[in-house]
């Protein structure tokens, strides 16, 4: 049967009352409309009704078999990101995070005497992670929850950039605010602003390539 | 006479991707269309089991997705990883051998 945009709109909605994530509303979608098109019935709700019923176990049966997948597929995702992180230790990418972590050891004892300035890096580490991390959280819980679905995608991106923020704001409050909980010498200090930057940016980098390779081919 | 469903769920996976070997990537309504037309409506793949099975594999690694637009709507196309490539060939030897000892067990002459 051949459907109106009128009703391919409540096909929509009633599809979207059934699922949780984006993902599995487009695919019940799809699914339910090829289905119809193949039918030799005439439209009706409950014939919409009927088919994710058989097809798909009704409500109950997506609701639960989304959850298994959207679990499955964000350890999936958490694995290959560590696989990002270690990577950086690996060949190809090993040359150049030693000759960076070696540059910060040059930097940090040519300027013991001197001291080093720590706070435009340690301003800039912030503002690149709470960036990312504020990014994936407005698309996560604005553009996603009140626009549209919540992707299983997107929560996964929000909750990787979390981890960033979250170590950050540990170290800064703990142990680099002026103001920090633990006192430090200025040494230390330098140390531990350096060795965040390596980490960060080991951390930014395996984010990007995961987001590249992978991420950004599985559906939206 | 359709075949018992309960038969064949163990090589589900295998049926998943032997198809995607053969078709390069495919939605999920494609593949049950394409079991119904090569068994001939013997066997009927259903969806309850088809999504899940796909997600298994999508989340294993053996399957990648990509997304198109077709008729105004998202469509989800799986298609084999690197990975997945390896893998088939290993679940089409375990299912041929399964199917050989079932013969012995049941005493079955190939047809071939």
């Amino acid at each position: 049967m051949e459907l109106t945009t009128e009703q391919q709109q409540e096909v929509a909605s009633l599809v979207s009352g059934t699922t949780k994530y984006k993902e599995t509303y487009d695919e019940v979608y799809d699914h339910v409309l090829n289905r119809l098109t193949a039918e030799n019935q005439v439209y009706s709700f409950t014939l919409v009704d009927e088919i994710l019923a058989e097809d798909f176990g009704g409500e109950t049966e997506i609701l639960a078999n989304e959850t298994i997948h959207a679990k499955r597929i964000t350890k999936q995702y958490f694995r290959l990101f560590k696989g990002e992180i270690i990577n950086a230790f690996k060949w190809p990418q090993l040359p150049a995070n030693l000759v960076m972590i070696m540059s910060w050891v040059f930097l940090y004892y040519t300027t013991l005497k001197t001291g080093f300035n720590t706070k435009p890096i340690n301003a800039s580490i912030g503002i690149v992670v709470i960036l990312m991390c504020l990014f994936y959280y407005l698309k996560r819980y604005y553009l996603d929850r009140k626009l549209q679905k919540p992707s299983i995608k997107y929560s996964f991106l929000q909750a990787s950039t979390s981890i960033g923020v979250s170590f950050y704001v540990f170290m800064f409050f703990w142990f680099l605010s002026p103001d920090s909980i633990v006192e430090i010498s200025r040494n230390l200090k330098t140390i531990l602003v350096l060795s965040l930057f390596c980490c960060t940016s080991i951390y930014l980098r395996a984010f990007i390539k995961l987001y590249n390779k992978k991420i950004k081919v599985l559906a939206v | 006479m359709a075949v018992n469903n309960e038969l064949f769920k163990g090589t589900l996976q295998t049926i998943i991707l032997n198809l995607l070997a053969e078709n390069e990537r495919m939605y999920g309504y494609e593949i049950t269309q394409k079991v119904k037309s090569i068994t001939q409506g013997e066997l009927l793949l259903k969806e309850g089991a088809l999504y899940p099975a796909l997600h298994k594999l999508e989340a294993e690694g053996l399957l990648e997705t990509t997304t198109e637009v077709v008729e105004n709507r998202l469509r989800k196309y799986y298609s084999l990883s690197n990975d997945g490539e390896k893998e088939v060939v290993n679940k089409l030897r375990e299912a041929k051998d399964f199917i050989a000892q079932l013969q012995l067990l049941l005493n079955l002459k190939p047809s071939f």
